[in-house]
């Protein structure tokens, strides 16, 4: 009987060490590099609504759903000053000074107003659709090198210049990530 | 042969008659079908129960004393789900329990409402993390309240009108609440107050009155802060003079005692609203506590600045 004997040399765990790391590595490199193609650029240049403005954005887009009502029932698009008259923030002149302050103005069914904020000027705006039964939409800018202080406000209803943020968070991720 | 025909002119004429009487059962049926819709937190029960009164039926998700914020759905819960028309979410965070399943589930029929979706919501730089609480801020409710009215009258058009009128009203006798606040604060000096609070639920209330948080002091909701984060934030609390400090109602947090004999810092409770029994009236009563709530506080506070204590 033939025995075949083969010698094999034991490994002193060197190597495998390193083909081990070596793999992990490659293994953790292509998962980064997979969920940064995936998902790592989508909100990348999503721009938070600034805290000063929030609060008054949030009454400006409940103004936009109680001037649609308005419309539907007595069918005409209140004033500024109407809207100062019925309490509607935030277009009612402040009870608080800790509150921001807005100067207003209205063309059509647009309304945009402005409020300095430390070194910033902001601007908001509220489009109303044409379709009653529709929800008015409300918006923000920013003018951090105060380029559109001197512009007379109404028309910045219609300066197409402005790339208006939409005050409705999700709007703002929707579009960010459709953007890509 | 004349026979054969008339009689069978005669059956289809009644097959037409009785296919007509279950034409107009189905759409009388249809129009005065109720909605299912479902919640998944307590907040939403009293949105939806003052919308909709008598016109749809409310079910809540989850039965009433779960945490919602470590809860995993049960089998009931699943059935529950499957039987609703439509589901009124936080959808930021709060009610994750109920996203997952949503998300998982496929459900072709359920209409997912997302209350927040037009709310100008606290975000983390980058989009993906916002504070979810935006049911404990009068404005940021009244918000969600206009966005559900809206989309449960895409679902059910013959209420629509019905469900805006009532979520008008439902504005109205939140924002009394605000008003109330608003005349009671407005004669107090609050532009120098500081306030800290346990977690991050009342950032929108608070920036509804122009305040801002110095100090949280929990790492996330419920976690109690270890014993160098509790010196971090006394030390930040004193150093930032702050004189309020708001955690939650029910909530036994005995490192909030510790902080209020280091630092001297008052402490105020404000409902999270997220407990008990489903109610109507949920919102209203703890709208009008956290408001009244506010006042005392921030009077308090007001009167600690003017002594120079």
């Amino acid at each position: 009987m033939k025995i075949h004997s083969e010698t094999v040399l034991a490994r002193d765990g060197k190597l495998e060490d390193k083909i081990v790391f070596g793999f992990s590595l490659l293994t953790l490199l292509t998962a980064a590099a997979l969920l940064y193609a995936l998902y790592g650029h989508q909100h990348s240049d999503f721009t938070a609504i600034p805290k000063p403005i929030r609060a008054a954005l949030t009454s400006l887009s409940n103004a936009g759903e109680e001037i649609q009502i308005i419309r539907e029932i007595e069918e005409y698009i209140p004033s500024i000053d109407s809207l100062s008259e019925l309490g509607i923030a935030p277009f009612t002149p402040s009870a608080l000074s800790t509150q921001i302050q807005f100067s207003w103005e209205q063309v059509s069914s647009c309304y945009v107003g402005t409020s300095v904020i430390g070194t910033k000027q902001y601007f908001v705006k509220l489009e109303l659709p044409d379709l009653i039964d529709q929800p008015a939409k409300a918006y923000w800018f920013a003018d951090a090198e105060n380029q559109k202080s001197r512009a007379e406000l109404k028309q910045l209803c219609i300066d197409s210049t402005i790339t208006w943020h939409s005050a409705a968070t999700f709007d703002n991720i929707n579009t960010k990530t459709h953007a890509h | 042969m004349h026979i054969n025909i008339s009689s069978r002119l005669q059956n289809l004429r009644t097959l037409q008659q009785f296919l007509s009487v279950i034409a107009l059962l189905t759409v009388s049926v249809s129009a005065t079908a109720k909605l299912n819709i479902g919640i998944t937190l307590h907040p939403y029960h009293s949105y939806v129960t003052n919308i909709v009164s008598d016109r749809a039926n409310v079910m809540p998700l989850i039965e009433a004393g779960f945490n919602p914020h470590a809860y995993k759905l049960s089998p009931a819960d699943l059935n529950r789900l499957k039987n609703m028309d439509a589901i009124v979410v936080n959808g930021i965070g709060h009610d994750e329990f109920a996203m997952e399943a949503i998300r998982k589930l496929n459900l072709p029929n359920l209409t997912v409402i997302e209350a927040n979706a037009a709310v100008p919501l606290i975000s983390k730089q980058g989009g993906k993390v916002h504070n979810p609480h935006t049911f404990v801020a009068i404005d940021a409710t009244i918000r969600q309240v206009y966005t559900i009215a809206r989309e449960l009258g895409k679902l059910d058009p013959n209420n629509a009108k019905f469900f805006l009128k009532n979520a008008l009203s439902y504005a109205k006798k939140l924002r009394t609440i605000k008003n109330k606040a608003l005349e009671n604060i407005s004669p107090l000096d609050i532009g120098l107050i500081r306030i800290a609070s346990t977690h991050g639920a009342y950032g929108y209330l608070l920036q509804e009155f122009g305040m801002t948080v110095s100090a949280v002091v929990e790492p996330a909701h419920g976690v109690s802060p270890s014993a160098s984060q509790l010196q971090d934030t006394i030390n930040k609390i004193k150093s930032a003079n702050v004189q309020v400090l708001f955690t939650e109602l029910n909530m036994p947090n005995q490192y909030v005692d510790v902080i209020e004999n280091e630092t001297g810092t008052r402490i105020y409770h404000f409902s999270h609203m997220t407990y008990g029994e489903y109610r109507d009236a949920l919102v209203l009563e703890d709208m009008t506590h956290n408001l009244k709530t506010l006042v005392e506080a921030l009077t308090y506070a007001s009167e600690t600045l003017n002594n120079g204590l």
